[in-house]
């Protein structure tokens, strides 16, 4: 529940600041005139990115991304008119857009997407375990007495011993 | 930590925001006024003497016409009592402010319509400007009414800012012949001298004639006289006290974003 919970704080985190982001990035460009054909595509590139790396993961980037460019493209268009940003974007400039914002929220997913740890599994003999004569409990160390009934210990460990009956069938020699 | 993150980035958007529409406001409130520019001549250490005064009618951002040209020599009833004329309007004042008001009322007065902003233009930041956009081409017809004599002659040529600052003190009248000027008598040079700043002015105003590199070198250089008041902006509006006040890298980006914005 916890990590359905942590994946969508993630998602929106990334969503909003990518968002926030972009958006200062378009209009700071495009007030600055720096070469508008291109800086708009930075924006949202730079935007898609850190959505990306917030959100984590490579789907859940580029969704993230997407819609944080979208939501800047939208301010964009709704603001542009009153702040006099005369710059239109053609259909074709809103879908490179995207594919920039997309690609910068899987990029940013990806260097950050969640790592799986894997165990390594120790090497060498399985530890073997004794078994004490008197109260048929199981040590896990070798010791000379047991610490449940502190009757002296056989030398031969419960794991030859099972060997053992495993070969004979269960028959004493 | 993401709750700040997010905080900060809010509040610098909508700073951003907010900044982008002061200024486009700014800009489009001066884009819609009519302003009286008063072409100076300081060599003498005075204040100043008007030696060309021109009001622009400005309709989104775009010049209504020719600017229409008035007489130094002309004043008011009530000023004219006090020996003030619209040349020595700034001379003849106990402050700035006082004598800008006089030169308003006077032009105001003779032109019949309502000022909205004085700008005074010093000859050497004409030139500044001019220089900063190549000679300015000028292609007009000139024709000053001497008493009942009406001269008629044209004036086909490049004027560059060395050309246009001797023009203002009246030392030099680009594409006129010495027989043209000693015709005439020295009263009704003001004429010639205020249609070739005018025309200048108005190929100055026309933005879109400019390449991109143009438009921002006309910004710059703008930026640098308006702040070292060599143009100077009675009662400035926000996006004007902006320009003056802020850094001047930032205040370049502000004029610069209003001559995009204009072309």
């Amino acid at each position: 529940m916890t990590t359905i919970r942590q994946e969508i704080t993630s998602f929106l985190d990334g969503l909003v600041i990518g968002f926030l982001i972009a958006s200062i990035l378009l209009f700071l460009l495009l007030y600055a005139d720096f070469v508008p054909a291109y800086s708009y595509l930075l924006a949202l590139l730079v935007g898609g990115c850190v959505a990306g790396l917030i959100a984590r993961g490579l789907w859940k980037g580029g969704v993230s991304a997407f819609f944080s460019g979208f939501f800047a493209l939208f301010l964009f268009q709704v603001t542009r008119e009153f702040l006099s940003l005369e710059y239109e974007f053609s259909l074709y400039q809103i879908m490179v857009g995207f594919v920039a914002v997309i690609v910068g929220g899987c990029v940013g997913g990806f260097l950050t997407r969640p790592t799986v740890i894997v165990l390594a599994q120790q090497k060498g003999e399985p530890q073997k375990v004794y078994v004490c004569p008197q109260c048929s409990a199981e040590i896990p160390l070798k010791t000379k007495y047991c610490p449940e009934c502190g009757a002296r210990l056989q030398k031969v460990p419960l794991t030859e011993k099972i060997q053992k009956i495993t070969r004979t069938g269960g028959e004493e020699s | 930590m993401n709750r700040k993150l997010l905080a900060t980035l809010g509040v610098i958007l909508i700073f951003i925001i907010s900044f982008i529409y002061i200024t486009a406001s700014g800009i489009s409130q001066l884009s819609n006024e009519t302003i009286l520019f008063l072409f100076l001549d300081e060599t003498r250490g005075d204040q100043g003497t008007v030696e060309v005064a021109s009001i622009a009618l400005f309709k989104d951002a775009h010049l209504q016409g020719s600017l229409i040209k008035v007489s130094p020599l002309s004043s008011t009833e009530a000023l004219k009592s006090q020996g003030v004329y619209l040349s020595d309007t700034l001379v003849k004042s106990s402050s700035l402010a006082e004598g800008l008001q006089n030169a308003q009322d006077i032009v105001e007065t003779t032109a019949q319509m309502k000022v909205d902003r004085v700008v005074l233009i010093n000859a050497v930041a004409l030139k500044s400007v001019i220089d900063a956009v190549h000679p300015i081409p000028v292609d007009i017809y000139v024709t000053p009414q001497v008493l009942d004599r009406r001269f008629s002659f044209p004036i086909n040529t490049s004027v560059t800012g060395q050309q246009a600052e001797q023009c203002i003190r009246g030392q030099f009248y680009p594409g006129v012949t010495d027989e043209t000027l000693l015709s005439m008598p020295e009263d009704y040079l003001w004429e010639v001298k205020a249609d070739i700043i005018n025309s200048v002015t108005q190929t100055l105003f026309d933005f879109s004639a400019y390449t991109p590199e143009e438009q921002k070198s006309l910004a710059h250089v703008s930026v640098e006289q308006f702040r070292s008041d060599l143009i100077y902006v009675h009662h400035r509006n926000t996006v004007l006290t902006l320009v003056y006040h802020l850094p001047e890298s930032v205040a370049k980006y502000i004029v610069n974003f209003a001559v995009r914005r204009i072309a």
